[in-house]
């Protein structure tokens, strides 16, 4: 075979000779008009020829033509120039990159890509240049309001904090909801890490480093992932090696980081005047001395004349300095191209002692041994610390959930300057100082790497081989000081905590693509294999001669050891196979065969189907007339995909640790096998609208999806005396539909000036179908026919004019002042009924503005928050300012009950009782950022011998607008303790050489 | 030639894959175990027995509720004026306050089911064997007496026809097909299982053992207090006397010994005691019996206190009075502590003793009233009443009188050793509460424990108690 395609080539090389000699030459360099820099690999065609050549690194051309001709430049994701020749022998070009998005390149499951007009699945992509240079330590992040349908929602501010990201709603009830994350090729473990701080797997990963993101949303996109694909993948591509002169970029930035919001809390005259009001009701109602209770409030909250007050917040927020130093270097003889690239970003956090510091390093190469073998590597190598703090809970040592409520009056310091420890009331911590005198710090150190080979075969045939390895090693150190009043009865304590978490995948996958006359087929077929370990191992130890010791070693008293293990694997075939017809008929279909170790022994085996089919109207004579019309296309898909995220063990038969007796261990059985235990199966109809007018000035994307989560994993109650209380079972069913608009325009383009819009909105609704058989509701959280997550409360129905004390509605509707468990219902979901996000983009010559909006509404969260500190100062910590408004006078009108010491006047219920009360709506509308760039013209820096120079500045959660009076609406179901997020304003230079 | 590449290369991916499928798909977690491998070892079924101990301890049962419930819900002890409001419902006999929590039993059955099923085909010695099954058959048998003793009616007492036992499982729950609705069986029949473990594993049992664990001696002394429930007083004489002769070590202590017998450990008169580890299964300043009954440490509850009936009973010199209780101040209220829960096994822990030789002696003495035989029934009884320095019982006092007396001094001996409550109801009488004016009557539906709700609701086969 190989002699045979030498000859051919042979043919093809003395055939082009032969023409050669007939004809002139024209020659020159083609660069793109973004940047100025030389486009590598355009197509140059003489018209009405099959005659063309390809440019090189450099960008350069050299084509023969006769007198006359016309050229036709023609690359991927920039509009198709063509030039008169006339007698010119030198001809420059200058590309423009293609406002419409259809002819960019999309990666696709393992290691292929397509244009975007013959996609028929649900993919949205982010480019790396989105969120290039933004000050977000982790790309998920940046991916917020970025994408239709992808809804991502921060769960802490913690600087390199986690993250939730929930493709095309919340399909699943008790497994995991995550996406599958695959960084070029390796599909990395999701979750956190440590155990003293929020952290997240993708803070190894510096964003710069990231050249597109691909979100694959539907079955017919993610089903060749299989069992692992119903929740989404997200395909993280990063930077190759372009062929030329090496380049240089480096980009430093610096700037500070902020809380978003403090609460409005009551001042300390404010609170006892609020205290003293509580404890002279209680005396009047239970007929005990008024005077003595005035007293009795003044000395423990002070006289409101002459209270000294402390905002706590005030000491545990910081303004935080924020720096980012990347340097890369970029390019290749065409044979071995690279990418080199190095990073170090620190942030200080908005609350006290936390922070985050990375340190990055990436090498990716590519070389190609001959013409039919090619080597590719991505190495990625990543430290990083992280300073935590104790969050998302009621923690009374929590820093920012403490600060809010501890009592104004207390001052941190006492006069001699030392700490106020303990403090008084139901907060005794006092947080600046446990804060101090605290280590919570993760390290980790993690790789995401890989190999490949590609051997091309024959023309057309690839095999490829890929290796990927995904470890991290963390370390959590956990100390608390004796110097802290509550920790010196243990004699402080430290706990020394080290994970890893070995993952690594193979595929070995065949591509084959050819083009038959009017046919183009493309087939993939492959097997996969992954496994991930993860191992824990801890110690805890108490008694410390003092602060300075901080090491086991140290600790008088050994308390614990403990250690955990655990391992999964998966193994699968798959196949895929495209085929087009006049690139107008456009059809996918795919096939996977997946095997995993966590399902029951009769259900280890799944096969996910999948199909879709585009049709591409535009190119039919009888639309091709309408010029403004550039592109339509409509598709279809279905297809299954499943979710595995459940526990590795879920299915088996298992004994735990039992206890122990007479210092013996003991072992018993702490699970009920079911060899039935299988992945949740999704099934999803996606239906689609892709369009392109006026030349590109207009375009966009609809789309529209049920997708039904059958076989959900629900707990079964089995009857106590068999032993055990319940077994996982697939049960129920979840309806997600939703609705997805893409809008870009282009509104002026005139003059050098641009000014460009992209729309995403998402619609999505979500349903529970099915339950256990012949049971409507599990508990009070889950009801078929309400949506996955709801609130479950009573109505709260004001302050009674006549005496101030709180109604709510009964079961019946009727008012009542003490409330029964029968008395709360269903009221709203805390899942938005959409979000989305819109950006502008304004360039003149050399100046940039972006601006870029991100919201969601149609959810009611429970604003926890306001349990504790809407209380009207019933209880032993601070409130806010909206207390003021309490009752005070019989008639007013008001919704905040008056003070009772206690908070539960004879024969009510508490003030401080959940109900609607609390529930609000969290919709909002983020200036999520703004980014103003300059670029030196090219005159300057051609003179400086420089490529670029790029001074920029940018602001992050700049504003917000929002009904909510929490800290921030930004969150999930309800939250409470947890790290506030942070606004941040940053400005740098980029440059290039 | 193209096909033949593309098939040779097909096929070795494939054959890759699948050939070695099931092979790469096999994990094994390491913090627990499959139960296919877990008692293939006789260290798995030891440790698995290690377990049903470990299930005693929890303050839910004899940690704290099973001493403490009895007597409160009866007259022996009282909560002082200020106190944490532990065990206030049960002083006031509230409906739902008593001890359905011992329906989590089952899960510690159901290990012991493992262990009476798995244990012939272990790799030990036939002796090892025997011991093991003997302890697992023993630990059921109390487990079941003790859901008994709770749920149900005693066979010979029941209340309007409700003679309702516990559901019965003797079979391991090894697969979920297992875990079936099962009907409750009769009283008669639950005594009759629990009958059948304690004579097996009093054949099984060598003669003498850890007085830590299950024992010849302790299951002899048990299924004595199981025949003495069921008023099959021949039979309790039997076992009670086996037990006396073959006490596996435990005696009578003199009464100078009396108090400093329950700092050791195991308690000398203990014929099983369950055992505390301080550092790992100590239960604290919130829920042990030594923080719930003392005020000896700083952080002690200092709740449960004997009632002033009970204190009334004892004689002057009566050392279980003098020696075995303090006085203590407890919010201002002048009270009386008891010491059996001195703390001496570490900072708040105490071993529980769940059968000690004086309440063997007084189950033969009550068996022997019961059955006429007086004369024996005063001699068991004055053991106890002259150890501790009481004025022994007259010969003169016979008959339900004598029944009285031993009754009496049930109370005396065992108070806080979790008797008083099922003693009353074993016996059919009503419970009167000094200084609350409430009385239960014994025919009233807050004599038994309502079952679980959840489990009622769950399985239809089972009934509920009356009036729940």
């Amino acid at each position: 075979m190989r002699k045979f395609l030498l000859a051919s080539i042979c043919l093809l090389v003395s055939f082009c000779m032969q023409l050669q000699a007939q004809e002139r030459t024209v020659s020159g360099t083609v660069t793109s008009s973004e940047d100025g820099t030389a486009l590598p690999g355009v197509t140059v065609v003489v018209k009405g020829t099959t005659k063309g050549v390809n440019t090189d690194a450099d960008g350069k051309y050299k084509i023969s033509l006769a007198n006359g001709a016309q050229l036709v430049f023609s690359f991927v994701g920039f509009e198709k120039t063509t030039i008169d020749v006339g007698s010119k022998t030198i001809i420059n070009v200058t590309l423009t990159p293609e406002a419409n998005n259809l002819n960019e390149v999309v990666v696709t499951a393992y290691g292929g890509s397509s244009a975007k007009k013959n996609i028929t699945a649900a993919v949205s992509q982010v480019s790396g240049k989105t969120i290039e240079g933004l000050p977000m330590q982790t790309v998920d992040r940046a991916l917020q309001g970025r994408a239709a349908g992808v809804q991502v929602t921060a769960t802490s501010g913690q600087p390199g904090g986690g993250i939730n990201v929930r493709v095309r709603g919340v399909g699943s009830i008790n497994a995991g909801n995550d996406p599958l994350y695959i960084i070029d090729g390796v599909q990395v473990a999701s979750g956190g890490l440590s155990g003293v701080s929020s952290s997240n797997v993708l803070s190894s990963l510096n964003p710069n480093d990231i050249e597109s993101i691909q979100v694959l949303k539907d079955a017919a996109a993610s089903a060749i992932y299989g069992a692992q694909g119903s929740n989404g993948v997200v395909l993280i591509t990063t930077k190759r090696g372009k062929a030329g002169k090496t380049k240089f970029k480096v980009s430093i930035q610096d700037g500070f980081t902020d809380v978003l919001k403090k609460l409005d809390v009551l001042t300390a005259s404010e609170f006892a005047t609020l205290k003293i009001e509580g404890f002279e009701n209680r005396a009047r109602a239970t007929n005990a001395s008024v005077e003595t209770s005035r007293a009795n409030a003044i000395t423990q909250f002070g006289d409101p004349a002459t209270v000294q007050n402390t905002d706590w917040q005030d000491y545990v927020y910081q303004r935080g300095r924020l720096r980012m130093i990347d340097a890369s270097a970029t390019g290749g003889d065409g044979k071995t191209n690279f990418y080199l690239a190095t990073s170090y970003n620190f942030q200080e956090g908005q609350v006290i002692k936390s922070d985050f510091g990375r340190g990055t390093v990436r090498l990716n190469v590519d070389h190609q041994a001959n013409k039919k073998l090619k080597f590719e590597t991505s190495i990625g190598l990543s430290a990083t610390t992280q300073n935590g703090a104790i969050a998302d809970g009621a923690f009374i040592n929590s820093p920012f959930f403490a600060a809010a409520l501890i009592l104004p009056n207390q001052p941190v310091y006492k006069a001699d300057g030392s700490y106020n420890a303990p403090l008084t009331g139901a907060f005794s911590y006092n947080p600046v100082q446990s804060v101090e005198y605290e280590t919570r710090l993760n390290t980790t150190i993690q790789t995401v790497s890989n190999f490949a080979l590609n051997y091309e075969i024959i023309p057309g045939l690839k095999f490829r081989s890929f290796y990927g390895l995904d470890y991290a090693n963390n370390r959590d150190d956990a100390y608390r000081d004796p110097i802290v009043p509550q920790f010196a009865s243990t004699g402080g304590s430290a706990t020394v905590s080290n994970r890893y978490s070995l993952n690594w995948n193979t595929a070995q996958t065949l591509n084959y693509n050819k083009t038959i006359g009017e046919h183009e087929i493309g087939a993939l077929a492959g097997g996969e294999y992954r496994e991930q370990i993860s191992e824990t191992v801890s110690a805890t130890g108490q008694g410390f001669p003092n602060g300075l010791f901080r090491t086991l070693a140290a600790a008088a008293r050994p308390i614990t050891t403990t250690g955990t293990y655990t391992i999964w694997r998966i193994a699968s075939l798959f196949g895929s196979f495209n085929y087009g017809y006049k690139d107008k008929l456009i059809g996918t279909a795919t096939l996977r065969y997946d095997g995993s170790s966590r399902f029951g022994a009769n259900k280890r085996y799944g096969l996910f189907p999948a199909l879709s089919v585009g049709y591409r109207l535009s190119e039919e004579s009888f639309l091709k007339k309408y010029s403004w019309l550039s592109e339509l296309k409509i598709f279809a898909g279905y297809g299954k995909a499943g979710n595995n995220n459940i526990d590795n063990f879920a299915s088996r038969a298992l004994f735990g640790l039992g206890g122990q007796y007479i210092d013996l261990p003991g072992i018993r059985p702490s699970q009920l096998g079911n060899a039935n235990l299988s992945w949740e199966v999704a099934s999803t109809v996606n239906v689609g609208l892709n369009y392109s007018l006026f030349n590109g000035r207009v375009f966009g994307e609809i789309q529209a999806y049920r997708k039904i989560n059958d076989k959900l994993l629900l707990s079964r109650p089995l009857p106590d005396d068999s032993g055990f209380g319940s077994i996982n079972e697939n049960l129920g069913k979840v309806e997600n539909k939703g609705l997805e608009i893409e809008f870009s325009h282009v509104n002026i383009n005139k003059g050098g000036f641009r000014w460009e819009t992209n729309w995403n909105v998402s619609f999505q609704r979500n349903k529970i179908l099915q339950l256990l058989p012949g049971q409507n509701n599990i508990g009070t959280g889950l009801w078929v026919g309400q949506p996955v997550s709801i609130n479950w409360y009573p109505t709260f129905a004001g302050v009674n004019p006549a005496d101030g004390r709180s109604m709510w509605l009964d079961s019946l509707g009727n008012i009542t002042y003490t409330l029964q468990a029968r008395d709360s219902k269903i009221q709203g979901t805390p899942l938005p009924r959409g979000f989305g996000g819109v950006t502008n983009r304004l360039t003149y010559k050399g100046i940039s503005l972006e601006f870029f909006f991100q919201g969601q509404w149609g959810n009611q969260v429970l604003n926890n928050n306001g349990f504790f500190m809407e209380s009207s100062a019933s209880a032993g910590w601070n409130n806010m300012q909206s207390q003021l408004a309490r009752w005070t006078t019989p008639g007013q009108i008001t919704r905040v009950p008056r003070p009772y010491e206690g908070g539960t006047e004879p024969g009510s219920s508490s003030i401080q009782s959940f109900s609607t009360k609390q529930l609000e709506n969290a919709g909002y509308i983020r200036l999520k950022q703004v980014t103003v760039g300059y670029d030196l013209p090219s005159s300057l820096t051609k003179r400086l011998k420089l490529n670029q120079v790029r001074f920029f500045a940018q602001a992050i959660n700049l504003l917000t607008w929002t009904a909510y009076t929490g800290l921030d609406p930004e969150i999930l179901f309800t939250e409470i303790g947890r790290y506030p997020q942070s606004k941040q304003v940053t400005g740098g230079i980029q440059i290039e050489f | 030639m193209l096909t033949k590449q593309l098939r040779n290369i097909s096929l070795a991916v494939l054959a890759m894959v699948a050939t070695s499928c099931t092979d790469l798909l096999n994990t094994e977690p390491k913090q627990s175990i499959s139960t296919e491998v877990a008692l293939t070892d006789i260290t798995g079924v030891r440790a698995l027995l290690i377990s049903v101990y470990d299930r005693l301890q929890p303050n839910t049962y004899y940690g704290a509720r099973m001493m403490i419930a009895p007597d409160i819900m009866a007259d022996n002890v009282r909560l002082t004026n200020t106190n944490s409001n532990r065990y206030f419902n049960e002083r006031v006999n509230a409906p739902s306050a008593h001890m359905q929590q011992y329906w989590a039993n089952y899960a510690a059955i159901n290990e012991a089911n493992f262990i009476i099923k798995g244990i012939a085909g272990a790799n030990t010695t036939d002796a090892e064997k025997a011991q093991i099954k003997a302890e697992a058959l023993f630990l059921r048998a109390l487990l079941y007496f003790d859901m008994a003793r709770v749920f149900c009616y005693e066979p010979t007492k029941v209340v309007g026809g409700a003679n309702l036992g516990m559901i019965l499982r003797t079979e391991p729950t090894d697969d979920v097909t297992k875990a079936d609705f099962k009907s409750r069986s009769t009283i008669e029949e639950t005594y009759q299982l629990i009958e059948k473990d304690l004579k097996e594993a009093i054949a099984l049992f060598p003669a003498t053992g850890n007085r830590l664990r299950a024992n010849k001696a302790a299951a002899n002394a048990l299924l004595a207090r199981v025949y003495l429930y069921w008023e099959k007083y021949a039979d309790a004489i039997t076992y009670a006397t086996a037990a006396l002769d073959a006490p596996n070590g435990a005696v009578l202590v003199s009464g100078a010994n009396y108090t400093s017998a329950f700092t050791a450990a195991p308690n000398p008169e203990s014929l099983f005691e369950i055992n505390y580890v301080q550092a790992t299964e100590g239960l604290g300043a919130n829920e042990s019996m030594h923080s719930l009954t003392t005020n000896l440490t700083t952080g002690n509850w200092a709740d449960v206190i004997p009632t002033t009936e009970l204190l009334g009973l004892f004689e002057a010199n009566d050392v279980r009075r003098t020696q075995a209780m303090f006085s203590g101040v407890k919010g201002g209220e002048s009270v009386v502590f008891s010491r059996k829960f001195p703390g001496s096994r570490g900072p708040f822990t105490d071993n529980i003793p769940v059968i000690r030789f004086s309440e063997v002696l007084l189950i033969r003495a009550e068996a022997y009233a019961a059955t006429g035989k007086d004369d024996l029934a005063l001699a068991d009884l004055n053991r106890i009443r002259t150890r501790s320095g009481a004025t022994p019982v007259a010969a003169t006092v016979k008959g339900a009188d004598l029944i009285d007396a031993i009754m009496r001094e049930r109370r005396l001996e065992l108070y806080l050793e979790g008797h008083r409550f099922f003693d009353l109801k074993r016996r059919g009488q009503t419970i009167t509460k000094a200084g609350l004016s409430a009385v239960v009557p014994y025919d009233d539906f807050r004599i038994l424990a309502p079952l679980p709700v959840a489990q009622v609701q769950l399985n239809p086969n089972l009934k509920q108690n009356r009036g729940y």
